[in-house]
């Protein structure tokens, strides 16, 4: 058997060294540090990812169908709720309702997903976490990269909506990436901070799903905010409501709505997403031997 | 190389105050605050670690010891930089592997392929270096007719093999390794064994954290001895073996061993004597051993069999037996009253270790017994030389 041989005589040897409070010695040259050690562990993000989405479709009959029911089968509930004039749909808006509400669940179930599973990511990997060493965010993000790939598994029913009621697709949509992207940053610094409390405190976990419902509710996905000073406030606090909006109407309405709305949620995104980042790799070392 | 200088590391009991303790650590760390917390003990806390000082040569094999609860498993937590040090600090110079749990990760739904690409990741190879060596990790781990299997249907033997393949094909420069050699069939032990030999004539170093002492002794030329999260000896690995068992004795005395007794008679204590009737720490596998039985008769009895025996402490494997009746040594009658028994081993060949002492007051006939005391006695044969087994036979050699 041939064995693969060391380069020892190698002078770039790196060195590590391991001193209380290392972060706090850097200052902000931990910045440096994560976004070093985040592209020196792209290659393990997609394996994680990777690995995720194989598993999860290896055991399933319907394969990667079943990516696209739960939405599917939501945007029906509504629908039927809508056609029977339980949820109104009066605004100003030309989208058939299930269309509306499919593309909002579409997106929120990307959220929800996205921010159940970074939420557990770390304690589900805690056999891990507590053995071997490498950067954890990527457990974070792995999951963020599972709730995406979900969301393009929901895009052949979008289309065939599309066709059935025969709306037109606007090139706007192509700058929907984009919002996806900020959507993403706000969910993963969200994610990092809960799945470090929930590493401590398990209700994290326990009260997650009835907060994902509560905050659906608040935010325009089956329905369209009432023009009232309430829901306009609203929408300036949750992020959430000017992002979705923005996508929806950028691949249905084919208007860009720059509002302030969508400016303040993407700094509000940003900064959630570097504060969580920051939180998550301060706490993480401290957590690793809690979980 | 590494170097480790001060390091302390210390653990709270209680969990919920340990979650406290964190919140308060990390907000005063984001705001900078002047921090004491870290040198002093709060309530609840104790060092897991203590001051402890040591550097390993490159190249060179560390061997680690200890009762359980000295700190090894939290040293080499801290050497690889899962946990971070509260005072003191490490300084490791190379690529850091570590043999500490197999197979960590492994989806059970992928197969073995798939989880050598997703654990060959996590343990820092590139996707490139995998595709090198995926040939020499399927060969290694001698599951070729299984790879594409998924790994839930795998034994638990051919589980560690793929774990220990992956983790022994990153080719660290500093490798820790914790008490995994002990994992599969012997054919794939020794294999483990000669890879690592391997790996350290091509100049890799090594922290071995083992209980199995003659893996530790043919691995490593010096040994850290730790005892209640302090250095207790650090040094020749004989000595360090030795130094380690009297500690282990300690923790011995403190466990009791079980008896029982009948109406007729009851076994009162057993005593391990030198000849000038003292209990010593440790005996030279030289010296003669008084195993003396006290016991009260209650009834008069006939022909009742005298019986000891004798255990290794760590594994409570028999090593030998004496018994009256085989050695033809009738006792006779015996009047109630207190009586004591002695057997004498004039000289002991038994490899240093623990060994745990039973006697057994028998019935004529051996089926029933009066009284007996199990696992009561207690003594150590001294030396450091580490050999398998558990007794050393006079021998010869002729070349």
């Amino acid at each position: 058997m041939s064995m693969p041989t060391n380069d020892h005589s190698s002078s770039n040897q790196s060195t590590h060294l391991y001193v209380p409070h290392r972060q706090r010695e850097l200052g902000w040259r931990v910045w440096v540090e994560m976004a070093a050690e985040l592209f020196q562990a792209r290659e393990l993000l997609w394996r994680l990812i990777w690995r995720d989405v194989v598993a999860r479709y290896k055991q399933s009959m319907l394969g990667i169908f079943s990516g696209m029911i739960t939405p599917l089968a939501m945007m029906m509930v509504f629908s039927s709720l809508h056609h029977t004039k339980v949820i109104a749909h009066t605004a100003s808006t030309t989208i058939p309702y299930p269309l509306y509400a499919y593309f909002g669940l579409l997106i929120w179930q990307m959220t929800s997903t996205g921010l159940s599973r970074a939420t557990s990511s770390l304690v589900i990997a805690s056999n891990l976490v507590g053995k071997v060493q490498f950067p954890r965010e990527t457990l974070v993000l792995s999951s963020l990269g599972v709730a995406v790939f979900d969301l393009c598994l929901g895009l052949p029913a979008l289309g065939l909506l599309l066709i059935y009621y025969d709306h037109p697709l606007h090139w706007t949509v192509l700058v929907i990436p984009l919002v996806l992207v900020i959507q993403l940053i706000l969910i993963s610094g969200l994610g990092m901070i809960l799945s470090v409390m929930n590493a401590a405190m398990r209700d994290i976990g326990h009260f997650l799903p009835a907060f994902l419902l509560l905050w659906m509710f608040l935010t325009p996905i089956v329905y369209h905010p009432p023009e009232t000073p309430f829901w306009r406030l609203l929408s300036w606090i949750n992020p959430i409501t000017a992002l979705v909006t923005t996508a929806r109407d950028l691949a249905l309405v084919g208007t860009i709505k720059w509002s302030i709305p969508i400016f303040t949620s993407s700094l509000i995104s940003l900064l959630i997403g570097l504060t969580g980042w920051r939180v998550f790799h301060q706490l993480e070392p401290r957590m690793a031997e809690r979980v | 190389m590494i170097q480790v200088e001060g390091l302390s590391k210390k653990y709270c009991k209680d969990l919920k105050r340990a979650m406290r303790y964190a919140a308060e650590e990390v907000v005063r760390s984001f705001f900078h605050l002047y921090d004491c917390s870290n040198e002093t003990l709060r309530e609840d806390e104790f060092w897991s670690l203590n001051n402890v000082n040591f550097v390993v040569q490159p190249g060179e094999a560390l061997g680690l010891i200890g009762p359980n609860g000295a700190g090894k498993s939290t040293l080499l937590k801290l050497l690889s930089g899962i946990l971070e040090p509260d005072l003191g600090r490490i300084k490791l110079v190379g690529k850091v592997g570590s043999l500490i749990e197999l197979g960590a990760g492994f989806h059970p739904q992928l197969t073995g392929r798939e989880n050598i690409f997703v654990n060959g990741s996590i343990l820092g190879l590139r996707h490139r270096d995998i595709i090198r060596r995926l040939d020499d990790i399927i060969a290694f781990a001698s599951l070729e007719d299984f790879i594409d299997t998924p790994v839930k249907y795998y034994s638990s033997g051919m589980y560690v093999r793929l774990g220990f393949a992956i983790a022994a094909h990153v080719d660290p420069h500093i490798l820790l390794v914790d008490e995994v050699l002990s994992v599969g069939d012997l054919a794939f032990q020794s294999r483990c064994l000669e890879r690592i030999e391997q790996m350290r004539r091509q100049g890799t170093t090594f922290v071995f954290v083992s209980h199995d002492l003659s893996k530790i002794s043919r691995l490593c030329p010096q040994t850290l001895l730790l005892d209640q999260g302090e250095i207790a000896f650090l040094g020749s690995t004989p000595q360090a073996i030795d130094c380690y068992r009297r500690i282990t004795h300690r923790d011995y005395e403190e466990s009791p061993g079980t008896k029982e007794r009948t109406d007729e008679v009851e076994i009162t204590g057993l005593e391990i004597l030198d000849p000038s009737g003292q209990t010593p720490d440790a005996f030279d596998p030289q010296s003669t051993i008084h195993i003396r039985t006290h016991f009260r008769v209650y009834e008069n009895i006939k022909d009742p069999v005298f019986n000891i025996a004798i255990f290794t402490a760590d594994t409570l494997q028999q090593c030998t037996g004496f018994r009256t009746d085989i050695d033809q040594h009738p006792i006779g009658s015996l009047s109630p009253g207190e009586h004591h028994f002695d057997l004498l081993l004039p000289e002991c060949p038994l490899l240093p270790n623990h060994y745990l002492v039973s006697a057994t007051i028998w019935k004529p006939g051996c089926l029933a017994p009066f009284a007996w005391r199990w696992h009561d006695g207690r003594f150590q044969i001294s030396g450091g030389q580490e050999i398998s087994g558990i007794c050393q036979l006079l021998h010869h050699w002729q070349t």
